[in-house]
């Protein structure tokens, strides 16, 4: 794997993620050494099975490892007591789902302030940004509805407002778009490449071409090992389809 | 086919049948506890071949004038023989080896025309018809209350020496079923130095009514009959009154812990619905229609219900029968209650309620669009919500997320509210009543009616109460005495159309002297007034203001209602007037009442006065007089109270866990996205422990005033018919009251902690859509 000169945030050493199925041991993620750049908007893609969302949940600290270590900005998430994982999330880690995943008795002011609760940071600064970054979603006249009375691409807007509101280190992003029509998905991809411009890192693991093309690097997984790696460089939609040609191409090498 | 649906649904399973079962456990035993003892009680009257009824002549202590009035029942038509019973009411201090016993009993002859059926429960029948001098049969009820057994002795301390007998057997009868009535120690003669006194026992041919046997002795004879009477089926009833109040307030309790488990049953359904939406929705789309998957969910519950219900009545008998153990000792038999006849009607009546229940709730079925079951999608929601107005600060922190869950779900929190306010209040109506019969000893002058003196003595024969006065006048820790009379009967002549009524008078000199309790108007202060108990007077139908005529035997008077008190004493039969009324006919004092100087130590003082009176009297703690009666109300409640409280807490904190856990089931995903943007299971399990708080904390505010506003009148409204309750006056135990209540709220936070401990499993992993 080709070595970078950019600050890593994310190490892996030797990742191993298995479950028991039926009694059996099945290896999910094997032996996966891996580093993730800072400002990098790196894209994780397989095949269904190949073990891309187990790879985000355990970078994430979202789930165990089996055996092996995940250092996340300095600090090796799998030995993390609970207490300490919820405070490293709360203030390292941003995360979107593909399920959008709102607390649904909040309405969106109180979802995206949530994740604030004792961070000591100052009140009218919290409240500035919130309206600020919905003013830049387009959302500050959704301000005070409940997820149920938004649309999907407004949801997951609201998600992301909420996975950045305390500035995380890096912002995990599984299948965002999975869900949504394409013009919502494509609101969505404009958010991402929006905040990645803005020096945001973010991890996205996606099957869609046209998500992917959003990352600057690509990661290819199969069968829980990384089977390739593609440099994009910086997104411009000027060069997309030109974008979307290699990365074609580099899926197409690995019988995608 | 339909079992496999639920087969992840253990937990909420065992906890509903844990609260069904409790449920038919406290109501089967409280219906058990009520109608367990009126068959074998008529079982042992026709057995005993039991006279139809007793009657108490006026004349009680002339022999030729009571030999008349049998003669002339006897030579009733409807009368098959009276029988004379010659006897001796003790008021004496009765002891069996060390141990003094507390009853209201009568010497009496053995007579075989009477007791020759009686049930022999200890010794040998044999024994019973060829009585000795020297050898007594006692009542099973005085056996049992004062451990007696055959070959033990039994003795009347008499003024001018022990009269000492040996138990040769312990017998059963309807009339001598508990220590708080009368009853009868048969011996073979009575002692000469007894003053003997007579009562008439009547054997009728055929079934007839109390008033018939009157109307017919007034019909023939131009006259009331001469005497009070007491059938054999008030006596049963009277033998069924300490059951029927702890059967009452068990019914009471049972029907509020009913009321919970419909609506705990209700709230498990809906969670239960609301989680199984997919599986329904799928169940939808492969083309179960409604009716089919309502009978998954109604023949689920009918087994469960079934269950449930059945293993609490089973349970059930034990517990009666431990209740019931010394009632049915009392008529020489064990208890075995039958459960099933009274099981069928509660499992009839949980079952419907319960299947009502799912029925209800899965009405809302139709409404489900599998659509948005199976597309985790909900309809637009255009409903306007509540605008949490909780700071910044505040807004996340559990207390925040508790305000937010209640202010945001209303209906939701209200269903739990009102199983929290009924658990609270079945649990606080435990308490009140456990406080209320351990107290109602100490406060026997507001339940007997009697003085509020510190000590009682029951002067002896041959000793009067002027006596015992002189003697204890210049006793310097004695601050007052009163003479009064507590043994006589007078009865109510009758009016047009009235009932004959007997009544038991208190007769004091001079009430302002003493310290007696009246509920309505005010104690008598000559010779032409009365105060009534409330039963004679509801039984009347008199009210202060009204005029009442009382026969003396020689003569009759009118008097002036001037009171109305509470007495348990005679079951309400009393009255109370003053030593003026008596101008005209023998009257002497029975009792003397002794007020001490402030802090004195009362058994020490009972000790020293009984030095002082000599054999003159029976000195006893005022709290102790007539003991059998309170303790006849009370020793039944205190020993099953706690096991109702311990039950309906057990509910209580079974439906706190079982809400709990189906809240946070139900709430599993908002849990994962809290842990996921950092909240630790800590914090989540607090916001839980906060809901809970506020909410217990509501119910325990709304549940104490009302039930402690409530309960005198829930009692009164009980006991009522019992016992003619003007006022059921309850001093309540705030210290209890509120130790009670912080152990409810502890309950329900340990029931809460214990159902969240799932938030720690909860694994953000759980969001991922596969």
């Amino acid at each position: 794997m080709e070595k970078r000169e950019k600050n890593s945030i994310i190490r892996t050493e030797v990742l191993c993620k298995s479950f028991l199925v039926d009694g059996e041991v099945n290896n999910i993620i094997k032996n996966v050494d891996l580093d993730i750049y800072e400002g990098d908007f790196t894209v994780i893609m397989g095949s269904s099975g190949s073990g891309k969302s187990t790879l985000l949940y355990s970078l994430s600290g979202m789930d165990q490892v089996t055996t092996g270590k995940v250092i996340l900005d300095g600090a090796d998430i799998t030995r993390m007591s609970e207490r300490k994982m919820a405070g490293f999330r709360k203030e390292k880690i941003g995360f979107v789902f593909q399920g959008i995943n709102l607390i649904p008795n909040l309405n969106v002011y109180e979802n995206i302030l949530s994740p604030t609760y004792k961070t000591g940071r100052n009140k009218k600064e919290i409240e500035k940004e919130i309206e600020d970054m919905l003013a830049r979603f387009d959302m500050l006249n959704q301000k005070k509805k409940f997820p149920t009375q938004l649309s999907g691409g407004q949801r997951q807007r609201v998600a992301i407002c909420r996975a950045l509101i305390n500035h995380p280190k890096i912002l995990f992003a599984d299948e965002p778009t999975g869900a949504l029509n394409s013009s919502q998905g494509q609101h969505v991809l404009d958010v991402f490449s929006e905040i990645h411009k803005d020096g945001q890192s973010v991890v996205m693991v996606t099957h869609d071409l046209k998500a992917a093309c959003r990352g600057t690097r690509i990661l290819f997984l199969r069968d829980g090992r990384i089977d390739g790696e593609l440099q994009l460089g910086e997104y411009h939609k000027e060069e997309e389809k030109e974008r979307e040609e290699r990365l074609y191409h580099f899926l197409q090498e690995r019988g995608w | 086919m339909w079992l496999k649906n639920f087969r992840n649904k253990k937990l909420q399973t065992l906890l509903i049948g844990l609260i069904m079962l409790l449920c038919a456990l406290l109501l089967s035993t409280s219906l058990n506890i009520l109608v367990s003892l009126n068959e074998p009680l008529e079982q042992l009257a026709e057995e005993c071949e039991s006279a139809f009824a007793v009657v108490y002549p006026y004349a009680e202590e002339n022999e030729g004038e009571v030999t008349a009035i049998a003669e002339r029942l006897a030579a009733l038509e409807e009368v098959e023989r009276a029988v004379c019973v010659r006897m001796h009411y003790i008021s004496e201090k009765l002891t069996s080896g060390d141990k003094e016993i507390e009853t209201f009993t009568n010497l009496t002859e053995y007579d075989a025309d009477v007791f020759a059926h009686i049930r022999c429960v200890e010794g040998n029948r044999k024994n019973f018809e060829n009585l000795k001098e020297g050898e007594c049969i006692v009542p099973a009820c005085i056996s049992v209350e004062n451990d007696l057994k055959v070959g033990d002795d039994f003795t009347v301390h008499m003024p001018d020496g022990n009269v000492t007998y040996t138990i040769k057997g312990i017998y059963a009868d309807i009339y001598s079923t508990s220590n708080a009535f009368t009853n009868y120690v048969l011996v073979k003669q009575l002692p000469e130095q007894m003053l003997p006194e007579m009562e008439i026992r009547l054997y009728t041919k055929e079934e007839v009514t109390e008033e018939q046997i009157l109307d017919s002795y007034e019909a023939a004879y131009d006259r009331e009959l001469e005497g009070q009477m007491n059938t054999k089926s008030n006596a049963l009833e009277s033998s069924l009154l300490a059951v029927q109040i702890l059967g009452g307030i068990l019914l009471a309790v049972g029907a509020i812990m009913l009321l919970t488990c419909c609506l705990i049953v209700n709230f498990v359904l809906r969670s239960i619905m609301t989680s199984d939406a997919k599986t329904i929705a799928v169940y939808k789309t492969i083309g179960y229609d409604n009716h089919t998957i309502r009978s998954l969910y109604t023949k689920f519950y009918f087994v469960v219900t079934t269950v449930g219900v059945w293993s609490g009545i089973a349970f059930s008998k034990p517990l009666s029968n431990q209740i019931l153990d010394d009632l049915f000792a009392n008529i020489g038999e064990q208890a075995n209650v039958h459960v099933v006849k009274v099981g069928l009607g509660i499992y009839g009546m949980i079952l419907f309620l319960v299947l009502g229940t799912v029925y209800l709730v899965t009405s809302r079925m139709k409404k489900m669009k599998p659509v948005y079951a199976l597309g985790n999608m909900s309809p637009t929601d255009t409903a306007k919500r509540q605008n949490y107005k909780g700071d910044y600060k505040g807004a996340f922190s559990p207390f925040g997320i508790a305000l937010r869950m209640i202010m945001r779900d209303k209906k939701g929190t209200f269903g739990i509210l009102v199983v929290a306010i009924v658990s609270v209040i079945g649990i606080n109506f435990g308490l009140v009543s456990l406080d209320v019969a351990l107290n109602m000893k100490d406060n026997n002058d507001y339940w007997l009616g009697v003085d509020k003196s510190d000590i009682m003595i029951t002067v002896s024969a041959g000793a009067t109460a002027e006596d015992i006065e002189k003697k204890l006048e210049e006793d310097s820790n004695v601050l007052k005495t009163a003479a009064c009379c507590m043994s006589g009967n007078l009865i109510v002549e009758r009016e047009k159309n009235g009932k004959d009524a007997v009544v038991y008078p208190f007769v004091y000199e001079d009430y302002s002297k003493v310290d007696m309790t009246i509920v309505k108007g005010r104690n008598p202060k000559n010779g032409e007034e009365i105060a009534l108990a409330g039963k004679i007077a509801e039984t009347l139908h008199k009210e202060v203001g009204d005029y009442i005529q009382l026969n003396f035997g020689q003569s009759s008077k009118s008097f002036l209602i001037t009171g109305l008190y509470q007495t348990y004493y005679n079951i309400g039969e009393s009255c109370r007037l003053t030593k003026e009324a008596y101008e005209d006919v023998p009257f002497a004092y029975d009792t003397v009442s002794v007020y001490l100087k402030d802090n004195q130590d009362i058994s020490g003082e009972v000790e020293r006065i009984e030095e002082i009176v000599g054999g003159s009297g029976k000195v006893i703690p005022r709290t102790e007089q007539f003991a059998s009666i309170m303790e006849m109300i009370s020793e039944p409640q205190e020993s099953a109270i706690p096991a109702v409280i311990l039950m309906v807490v057990l509910i209580g904190s079974v439906n706190i866990f079982c809400i709990i856990m189906l809240k946070n089931q139900k709430e599993v995903k908002v849990n994962s996205i809290y842990k996921c943007i950092g909240y630790t299971s800590a914090h989540l399990m607090a916001a839980n422990v906060c809901f809970v708080s506020i909410l217990a904390a509501v119910s325990i505010a709304v549940a104490v005033p009302v039930l402690l506003s409530l309960y005198p009148n829930i009692m009164k409204l009980t006991l009522g018919a019992m016992f003619g309750l003007l006022e059921y006056r309850v001093e309540y135990n705030m210290v209890h009251i509120l130790l009670g209540n912080i152990a409810i709220f502890g309950l329900f936070i340990i029931s809460t902690f214990l159902s969240s401990g799932g938030i720690r499993k909860i694994n953000v992993r759980d969001l991922v859509i596969e």
